[in-house]
């Protein structure tokens, strides 16, 4: 007993002196982030407001009731893990050692020692029965499996948290913000060195902070991590990390939006850091889940852990009668005992929970500010229901953003934001550099004033991310522990009345021109921010097409007549300087109208037309533009089939061949094609051509063998009538010549605009043998002769005959169409026929 | 309040258990921490092409990074020792220069052709490249030597594209009789004018759907460039490749009718499982003959019964655990210079951005084997391989269409082997009692002996029409004797309870090398098709 005595006085002076530090992350004592920030010295926060945040955050409140006039909501207890399921989870040698000493096991922690002053039997007679308690809660966990919406849209490998590695794990630590509250780990290095837009300043006119007179900020102590491979397994921290609300609802470790493969990495790097004291060597020294046993698809930890029924029982009734169940979620077992309510304690009471050890009371480890601050509150327990601020809306945003820590990342009022050893490892993607507002979280000074309500929410319960270029995540906090803080923010921060905000903005904001804000937006804001997921080269800013739901309007209007008065140091330009517009053609360069414009012109309507130049960048992707060389598309095509071989000339004479019925289909004029369908739609819509003055070739094959000039066209299938294709052949220019044959005759088919562009020159070729073989030309319902060899179809499409000269055309109406046919002779060798088609 | 709450004290806790239990505890812990071995120590990725364009390939504002050229590797020839010739998803063929230096820093770029439908692989025979377009099978030729394709012939064709987006065509793959063999994806949702497409049909059975001719089939290329249909029942044939006997096989994806990936010997007459390819079953050509019906929801093992020209996968690949789509096949026939496993195939998976490794072996005159995991960990989905003629292995990545893991959407990478032989099953070989697993390097006798270190379980999957299937008809087998040969590179397991037509799920977690090393990889999956008859297990020693 003295031998313990004397070691939880060296712990407490050693807790006194690592407060003193303020940045020991053995700290002893229970450790609560915002406390120890802004509660340690006195200059910035009342005492009174520290107590009240210890009240809840020790969970005092789970024993100790609040009166019905006090406001229970400020000092809800915080509460332990839920322990369904543990035995899954955490290594029960661990937990033995944790309940016996929290704070050596785990430093920092706010479970109290429950066990204190006990014998070693005595000890052993309450935990074994828990042991055997927990240890019985598995089949929750060994069931829980992460699930995706889509095996196939988001996939995740098979046992995935096995195959963390650790190297990204230490990245993902140091960028998606685990450092605000964490001690970052000397041997990271982010590939680059981050000063603020201050420290830039500074460097550039060669002085000091102290010469510049600023303000030496204090570090901030991290929230010490336990040795986290003595507790968990890969698999169980792997699930831990990537949605701690599951077993810790409080939200105080919030879910970092990590996806499981990042959690399986971030675990193994936390199991690697928490195992070797130094970094070096240490890459393979990884905790695995124990193997050995059958199966080793899942972890079997506390696989030789045997239970006695007996000790359950007896662990169920320890469980509730020692206050256990008062914080902690374990299968049915309610909370039976309270101890007094908290406006009936008394500073004077000896043995508290307080100054603890006093067994059986519970010792939470507290320090001298602690015990201090707690005092405060228990000696006046009436001041819970004053509030320092104007309003109950104000105290409660004040004290949830001490719970949860959001000063950690977020100034706000001139409290709070990333400390100072901690901001370099706030990162850009890519490192692009667009100032501190690219990389470190927002001020939330007056955010009731900017952001919408809904966007507030949105924000809050994760989908309301707008940062792509933030490597910072906005965690989730739960939404029990944040519902209250969008209508907070909007009740306690507006400036200014909703009705005044009116009365300024109707005259000046209303009827915006559309039309004239897509062209303001195309001249400025598109330079830098990207626009319903479309952007010019190298663009990184917020996407606007949400600002309509996220931004309130006067906070709008305001930020874009002066943005620096706003935001201090944003990178956002003015585009009205003096109030007057840069752009003085647009709306009579009216800074209101064109503010209006832009307002009316994001209004959330995805049918819009982008803006002209992110419109044709969109194209520019795509579009198929022939500039020194015919391009060539095969693909599906509309009026054509699956086996369409489009042809693009720069001469903008475009055609298509259809490799499936061995003729020319159409050709157009003016643009080509837009390959993105084909190239990067999976469903792979057909091609329609971008150009005009479409004109149709015949449906039928080109060739036939008619007995005489009075037979039909046969209507037979090409294989029936014993076509074939055989491919193409590219010329020097880059020209296919079309390869088919029938029967014993090969065609060579090449079609290529003229040299001033005005007309497609087909020259056909066959050889081989064969006899009353015809080519058809034309058919069409209106044929007429024009001159000797030349043809007009539907007054559309003129052809002529070049070569020979001495081909004998013959035009024929027959079953009510006309037809424009030649007799091919191939005894003499082979036989060519030049025709040019011009529209 | 709280000083009378402490229930009596147990006797048997005053054997300070938790002392007792703290320190097995930690010897429990102590040797579990086991040292990982890493993939990358054995077989390091070289990256030869790496992604630049950062949307993922499913995006509604997907584009290519500026200049980009959009590396989406969908087919891969070597051409000699500094080139490769690679096939794009948008339809081009690259020649690449360069492409074994180590790091890659002059990889030169040279487009050989385009306008190619949807090119799903590459093959060199002669003077030509060949590849299998949407609606053909297309020779490449260079006919003055300036490295620019002249000639886009059509080498042949005959099936029919109708318009639908899921009728890949895969291939060619070489056989050593000089047939290029191709995969045709079945179609999905066939309808309108994709219908009306379809040639006239009189003979199709009532039981499928309309189907393009020969959809869902093995064909083979005879050199002349005849059209020959092997085998029916492909639901998504994604990759095909011959063994060491030059046997073609090809894979399918799980999908409906398709439990699980799956590895198929292509031969004449072979019906793999999906109705729809059968749509074709009575042209003239056709070499799979007289299926009446479908049996509807079976057990594989029935189904098989049931229906006597399907034949089961020489190799399941269980979901999730071994992938979840496979992809190319490619031999391992460097000689030597890949590793210590000669003459296996490696397959290709899509979505998990894998490789995994197969043994194969001839019972009852049928093959059938195992699969095992290789390498993991690439930046995106594994669609083809080829071995190089340094003995290394071009890796290309593209998850147009799908979703993969990893952080790229494109790419090529090289797979090269240290020279350090990995600690892994090399061969899985079936008994009339049990399998004989044949290792890399000696084991250490006492692990590898004890029948505590093996796990086995056996199941088997749904033939039917739904997506996928559980494992079903679960059991768990005892390892009931473990004999380590004399020279340590063997052990001989006996097993109870084997069962054909099931997948048998073999882990070694307690097996250790002479040097005391876990496996690299402690699993292994035999689909079990036939049981060796006690005879021809003892003469195959």
């Amino acid at each position: 007993m003295v031998r313990k005595r004397a070691i939880s006085f060296i712990l407490f002076v050693m807790c006194c002196a690592s407060v003193v530090l303020a940045n020991d992350n053995t700290a002893s004592h229970a450790f609560i982030p915002a406390f120890e920030r802004f509660f340690v010295t006195k200059a910035d926060k009342s005492e009174e407001d520290g107590g009240k945040l210890l009240l809840s955050e020790l969970s005092c409140t789970a024993c100790h009731k609040p009166s019905r006039d006090q406001h229970a909501a400020l000092v809800t207890p915080k509460k332990g893990p839920i322990l369904d399921g543990i035995g899954d989870r955490i290594n029960v040698d661990w937990i033995r050692r944790f309940v016996i000493d929290p704070q050596s096991v785990k430093p920092g922690t706010t479970m109290p020692s429950m066990f204190d002053g006990l014998t070693d039997e005595q000890q052993d007679a309450a935990i074994e029965p828990l042991l055997h308690l927990l240890m019985n809660s598995r089949s929750v966990e060994s069931q829980f499996e992460i699930k995706r919406k889509s095996a196939a849209v988001d996939p995740i490998r098979h046992e995935f948290y096995r195959k963390g590695n650790a190297e990204s794990g230490k990245r993902l630590f140091h960028q998606v913000g685990c450092v605000a509250c964490h001690e970052p780990d000397g041997s990271y290095d982010s590939g680059r060195t981050y000063l603020t837009d201050r420290q830039k300043l500074l460097k550039d006119v060669g002085l000091t902070p102290e010469e510049a007179g600023d303000k030496v900020e204090q570090p901030i102590a991290s929230v010490p991590l336990p040795k986290l491979h003595e507790k968990y397994t890969r698999k169980s921290l792997t699930y831990f990390v990537f949605d701690p609300l599951r077993i810790r609802p409080a939200g105080r470790m919030p879910q970092m939006k990590l996806d499981p493969e990042e959690a399986a990495h971030l675990a193994a790097y936390l199991l690697r850091r928490t195992a070797t004291s130094g970094e070096r060597g240490s890459r393979r020294a990884e905790l695995d889940s124990p193997s050995g046993s059958a199966g080793a698809s899942s972890s079997h930890i506390n696989a030789t852990f045997k239970l006695s029924a007996e000790l359950v029982e007896r662990g169920q009734i320890i469980f509730q009668r020692i206050g256990c169940a008062n914080c902690h979620k374990l299968d049915e077992l309610k909370p039976t005992r309270f101890s007094k309510p908290l406006d009936r304690l008394s500073e004077k009471t000896k043995r508290n929970c307080i100054d603890g050890p006093h067994p059986p009371l519970p010792n939470f480890n507290l320090n001298p500010h602690q015990r201090a601050a707690l005092k405060s509150q228990i000696n006046e327990p009436g001041l819970i229901g004053v509030f320092n601020g104007p309003s109950i809306e104000q105290e409660r945003v004040s004290m949830t953003m001490f719970k949860l820590n959001c000063h950690a990342c977020h100034e706000r009022d001139r409290h709070g934001g990333v400390g100072p050893r901690r901001r370099q490892y706030f990162e850009t993607v890519d490192h692009i550099d667009i100032g501190d507002e690219g990389r470190l979280p927002p001020s939330l000074s007056e955010v009731g004033n900017k952001l919408t309500e809904k966007w507030l929410r949105a924000v809050l319960d994760g989908t309301g991310d707008v940062r792509p270029y933030m490597q910072a995540r906005m965690p989730v906090f739960g939404n029990e522990n944040v519902a209250h803080l969008p209508a907070d923010f909007m009740k306690v921060d507006p400036g200014v009345s909703p009705k005044e905000a009116q009365a300024f903005l109707k005259p000046r904001m209303s009827n915006g021109d559309s039309e004239a804000g897509r062209q303001f937006m195309n001249t400025g804001c598109i330079q830098c921010h990207r626009f319903r997921g479309e952007k010019l080269p190298g663009v990184e800013g917020i996407d606007l097409a949400t600002l309509q739901q996220r931004l309130q309007p006067l906070w709008f209007y305001q930020f874009l007549e002066n943005p620096g008065a706003v935001k201090p140091r944003t990178r956002m330009p003015t585009f009205f300087p003096k109030g007057k517009s840069t752009n003085r053609e647009l709306l009579g360069g009216d800074m209101n109208r064109q503010i209006a414009a832009v307002w009316a012109y994001l209004k959330d309507d995805s049918n819009k037309r982008l803006p002209d130049r992110l419109e044709n960048e969109k194209e520019a992707n795509f579009e198929l533009v022939p500039t020194d060389e015919p391009i060539l598309l095969r693909t599906f095509m509309k009026d054509v089939g699956t086996q369409a071989i489009a042809v693009g000339f720069p001469r903008k004479l475009h055609y298509v061949f259809d490799a499936n019925t061995v003729r020319f289909a159409y050709a157009w004029k003016g643009k080509f094609l837009d390959a993105h369908s084909t190239w990067f739609n999976r469903f792979i819509p057909e091609v329609e051509p971008l150009g005009e003055k479409q004109v149709m070739f015949p449906k039928a094959v080109p060739f036939a063998v008619l007995k005489d000039s009075k037979q039909p066209w046969p209507k037979k299938s090409i294989t029936d009538l014993g076509f074939r294709m055989k491919g193409f052949r590219l010329d020097k220019t880059g020209t296919p010549t079309f390869l088919y044959g029938f029967q014993k005759v090969d065609v060579e088919d090449r079609m290529a605009p003229d040299k001033e562009g005005k007309a497609l020159v087909r020259t056909i070729r066959l050889s081989g043998s064969g006899s009353n073989i015809w080519f058809r030309g034309l058919s069409g319902v209106a044929i007429q002769n024009e001159s000797e060899g030349e043809f007009l179809r539907g007054g559309q499409i003129p052809m002529k005959i070049k070569s020979p000269p001495t081909a004998r055309a013959q035009l024929r109406l027959i079953e009510n169409r006309f037809e424009v046919l030649y007799p091919v002779k191939l005894d003499d060798g082979p036989w060519a026929i030049e025709i040019e088609y011009r529209w | 309040m709280m000083s009378s709450h402490f229930p009596p004290r147990s006797r048997v806790l005053r054997l300070r258990a938790s002392r007792v239990l703290r320190l097995f505890v930690i010897a429990v812990v102590a040797c579990n921490s086991r040292v990982f071995a890493d993939e990358n120590d054995y077989y390091r990725m070289i990256p030869v092409v790496t992604a630049t364009a950062s949307t993922k390939s499913r995006s509604k504002n997907w584009r290519p990074a500026p200049k980009g050229l959009v590396m989406e590797v969908s087919g891969i020839a070597v051409l000699d020792d500094k080139r490769v010739a690679v096939a794009i998803r948008k339809g081009e063929v690259w020649i690449l220069g360069n492409v074994y230096d180590d790091p890659p820093a002059n990889v030169t770029y040279k487009r050989f052709a385009k306008a190619l439908h949807e090119p799903l692989g590459l093959v060199k025979k002669g003077d030509s490249l060949y590849t299998a377009q949407r609606s053909e099978l297309t020779r490449l030729r260079d006919t003055d030597g300036d490295d620019v394709a002249d000639e886009y012939l059509t080498f042949a064709k005959g099936w029919t594209p109708t318009g639908n987006y899921h009728e890949y065509a895969f291939g060619p793959k070489l056989d050593p009789q000089g047939n290029f063999w191709l995969t045709l994806n079945s179609g999905l949702g066939v309808k309108d004018d994709q219908k009306r497409r379809i040639p006239p049909n009189p003979t199709k059975p009532s039981f499928v759907s309309d189907q393009g001719r020969w959809r869902g089939w093995g064909m083979k290329v005879s050199p002349k460039g005849d059209l020959i249909p092997v085998s029916a029942g492909f639901r998504s044939p994604c990759g095909l490749g011959a063994n060491a006997a030059g046997d073609m096989f090809a894979t399918d994806q799980q999908g409906n009718w398709i439990p699980a990936g799956s590895l198929h010997h292509m031969r004449a007459g072979v019906f793999f499982g999906y109705p729809d390819a059968l749509a074709w079953m009575n042209h003239p050509d056709s070499p799979v003959k007289g299926i009446k019906r479908i049996p509807s929801k079976r057990s594989y093992p029935e189904a098989v019964k049931s229906l006597p020209q399907l034949r089961p996968p020489a190799v399941w690949f269980p979901y999730k655990k071994m992938g979840q789509s496979t992809t190319d096949i490619v031999l391992d026939n460097s000689g030597g210079k890949f590793g210590p496993f000669q003459n296996q195939l490696f397959v290709g998976e899509f979505t998990l951005s894998s490789i995994n490794r197969v043994f194969l072996e001839k019972v009852n005159g049928e093959y059938q084997g195992a699969c095992f995991p290789f390498r993991d960990g690439f930046p995106c989905a594994v669609l083809r391989m080829a071995i190089g003629t340094d003995g290394s292995m071009f890796v290309g990545l593209t998850n147009r269409g799908w979703s993969s893991v990893g952080s790229a959407s494109y790419g090529l990478q090289r797979l090269v082997w240290s020279g350090k032989v990995p600690f892994e099953i090399k061969e899985m070989r079936a008994t009339s009692d049990g399998f004989e697993l044949f290792f890399t390097k000696p084991v250490e006798k006492s692990s590898t002996s004890n029948c505590a270190s093996y796990s086995m379980q056996s199941y088997t999957y749904w033939y039917h029409e739904t997506y996928g299937s559980d494992e079903i008809l679960k059991q768990t087998l005892k390892v009931t004797n473990a004999d380590v040969s004399d020279d340590g590179m063997k052990v001989k397991l006996k097993i109870d309870g084997m069962r054909e037509m099931f997948v048998h799920e073999l882990h070694c977690p307690g097996v250790r090398s002479a040097d005391g090393e876990l496996l690299l990889h402690e699993d292994a999956y035999y689909t079990l098709n036939h049981i060796p008859s006690r005879k021809k297990a003892s003469s195959s020693k």
